[in-house]
C-alpha cells in the first residue's frame, strides 16, 4: 500500500497528541493509510484515498501535523472555496509542435499547457496560520527523502475542510473550537482512525473479489467512493469480437486518476511517458519556482474529443490511442469513460500513463 | 566457481549497473582481489522500474539506490523476502544505501508501485 510512516498505526496512535509550547496541543493526521505495507491478506496493489482521522477536532491556537503517507497533498482553500484544480490549461503556454510519430499534428496543438497551480504544486510551505483568509498548501511530495509533515495553526474558531488535490474527493475537516470547550482525546481520536483503517481495508478486500461488473467494458480499478482502490484494469485481459465497442471507464466515484494509452510495447512506452508525465515548463524555474505541467501528450486525448475511436494498432503511426487523464468526477473538464471499436483481429495492449505498472490487454476475434 | 568465472560474473554485474566508464580502473582490482568485499554498486530508481533490475553481488557489498524519477511518484526500497530485512523511507528524491551482511535471495519491491520489483543474490565471500 502506498505509504508506510515507518511506525505502525498502533505507535501513530501514541503520537496522536504531541504535548506543545504553552498549552497548544498539535494533532496528527495521517494522509493516506499510516502503513509500512498492507497487512496480510490486503493486495499490494491498493490505495485508500484518504486521511485518518477524517474529522478532526482542536482549540484555538493548537496545531495539526499532517503525515504525508502517499502521493497527497493537504489544501486548504480560502473560506467558501473548494479544492484547487490538480491541472489548468494555460492559454499563456500553448501546446506548440507536438506531433505524432506519422508526422502528424495532435489535434490538440494552440490549447493550454495543462499547468498544476503553484499552491498544490509548490504550496505555501509549513507552519503557517490558518483562518480560512487565504489558502494554505502543502505542495506536492517532492525533494530528497521522506516528505516532510504539512503543519498548520488554528488560532480562530470555524469549521475547516480540505482536500488533497492529486485525488478528487479526497477530503476531510477540521473543527476548531474555543479554549474551555471539549474536544475528543488523544486516545478517542486514535480509536476513530484505526476503525476508519479497518473498514477501510475490509472495502479493499471486498473490491478485490468483484467481479468484472459489465461485459466489453474494462474498469480502472474496482475503486469504490470512500477512497479504497485497485491500481490495475478489471478485467486485465478482455477478449472482444472485432467491431464491437469496447468501453474503458473509471470506477463511478474513484478517487483516482487515470489514463487508457494504448502503445505496441506498454513497457517501454510507459518508462518514456513516466520520465515526461510532469516536468516544468521550458523558461520556468531559472529566475524564481518552476511552474510544473503535465506532458499533453498524455493529458489530452489523442484524439478530439468526442471522435468516434477506433484501434488497430497503427494509430498515429506507431500504435499511440490515449484516453487522455479520466477520472470519477462528472464535475469536472476530464471525462469518465471512452469507448473504442476495435475493426481489425488481434491483441493490442494498453496502460495507464499515470500509474504505468497498471498494464491490460483487449483481443479482438472475428 | 573458478577465478575466471567469478570475475566475469562481476563483470558482468558491472555492466549491468551500468558502470561501464568505472570498469577499466575496477576489473584488474577485482581480478587481483576476488574476495575482497565492501564494493558498492548503485542502482538508478526511476519511475516505475529500478536499474539494474537484477545484481549479483557479495557478503558485505553496499548498494546505493539514487531516486531520479520525474517528481510525481513516491518510491520505496523494500524486501518482500530475503534473509534479512530493511527499507528504505518513501520519498520523491534522494538516496538510500543497505550493506548486505547475508548470504541469499533477495526480492525487492516498491510498497508504492507493487510491479517494479528487483532481485539481489548475495553470494558468500570466498576465503
Amino acid at each position: 500500500m502506498h505509504r508506510k510512516s515507518k511506525v505502525a498505526f498502533a505507535t501513530a496512535i501514541c503520537a496522536f497528541a504531541l504535548p506543545g509550547v504553552a498549552g497548544a496541543a498539535t494533532k496528527v493526521v495521517s494522509a493516506g493509510p499510516p502503513l509500512k505495507k498492507p497487512p496480510a491478506g490486503v493486495p499490494k496493489d491498493s490505495d485508500i484515498d484518504q486521511f485518518y482521522p477524517a474529522s478532526i477536532k482542536v482549540h484555538a491556537g493548537d496545531s495539526v501535523k499532517f503525515q504525508i503517507a502517499g502521493f497527497h497533498t493537504i489544501n486548504f482553500p480560502k473560506k467558501g472555496a473548494g479544492s484547487p484544480p490538480l491541472a489548468v490549461p494555460d492559454p499563456a503556454h500553448p501546446v506548440t509542435g507536438l506531433t505524432d510519430a506519422s508526422g502528424a499534428a495532435f489535434w490538440f496543438n494552440g490549447q493550454g499547457t495543462p499547468v498544476i497551480p503553484s499552491i498544490v504544486a509548490l504550496g505555501t510551505g509549513s507552519g503557517k496560520a490558518y483562518t480560512g483568509a487565504a489558502a494554505i498548501g502543502s505542495g506536492i511530495p517532492a525533494g530528497s527523502g521522506p516528505p516532510k509533515p504539512f503543519v498548520v495553526k488554528f488560532p480562530k474558531a470555524g469549521s475547516f475542510t480540505y482536500y488533497c488535490a492529486v485525488h478528487p474527493g479526497m477530503k476531510a475537516s477540521v473543527s476548531v473550537v474555543a479554549k474551555g470547550k471539549a474536544v475528543p482525546s488523544a486516545k478517542a481520536d486514535a480509536a476513530r482512525g484505526a476503525n476508519q483503517l479497518a473498514q477501510g481495508l475490509a472495502t479493499i478486500k471486498k473490491l478485490d473479489k468483484l467481479k468484472p461488473a459489465a461485459t466489453q467494458t474494462v474498469t480502472a480499478g474496482p475503486d469504490d467512493k470512500g477512497g479504497a482502490s485497485l491500481l490495475r484494469f478489471t478485467p486485465s485481459s478482455l477478449t472482444t469480437k472485432v467491431g464491437t465497442p469496447v468501453t474503458l471507464q473509471m470506477s463511478p466515484g474513484t478517487r483516482e486518476d487515470h489514463t487508457f494509452t494504448f502503445a505496441k510495447d506498454v513497457k517501454a512506452a510507459g518508462k518514456l511517458a513516466e520520465k515526461t508525465f510532469v516536468a516544468p515548463l521550458p523558461g520556468t524555474g531559472t529566475a524564481g519556482p518552476p511552474v510544473l505541467a503535465f506532458d499533453p501528450k498524455y493529458a489530452y486525448p489523442s484524439d478530439p474529443p468526442s471522435s468516434p475511436l477506433t484501434y488497430d494498432g497503427t494509430n498515429h503511426g506507431d500504435g499511440f490511442l490515449n484516453s487522455g487523464v479520466l477520472d470519477g468526477d462528472p464535475r469536472t473538464p476530464f471525462p469518465q469513460k471512452v469507448t473504442v471499436t476495435f475493426p481489425t483481429a488481434g491483441t493490442y495492449t494498453f496502460f495507464c500513463a499515470i500509474h504505468p505498472f497498471m498494464t491490460g490487454k483487449i483481443t479482438a476475434t472475428s | 566457481m573458478s577465478q575466471s568465472v567469478r570475475t566475469a560474473a562481476v563483470l558482468a554485474a558491472l555492466v549491468a549497473a551500468g558502470a561501464a566508464a568505472a570498469l577499466p580502473a575496477f576489473a584488474p582490482a577485482a581480478a587481483q582481489h576476488p574476495s575482497t568485499s565492501g564494493k558498492t554498486r548503485t542502482v538508478g530508481v526511476y519511475t516505475d522500474y529500478y536499474d539494474p533490475p537484477k545484481l549479483t553481488l557479495h557478503v558485505g557489498d553496499k548498494v546505493k539506490w539514487v531516486w531520479h524519477s520525474s517528481g510525481f511518484a513516491l518510491h520505496d526500497v523494500y524486501v518482500d523476502s530475503g534473509p534479512e530485512d530493511f527499507n528504505s523511507p518513501t520519498q520523491a528524491g534522494g538516496s538510500f544505501a543497505h550493506r548486505f551482511k547475508k548470504a541469499g535471495t533477495f526480492k525487492l519491491y516498491c510498497t508504492e508501485h507493487p510491479e517494479m520489483t528487483m532481485g539481489v543474490t548475495v553470494k558468500k565471500v570466498r576465503k
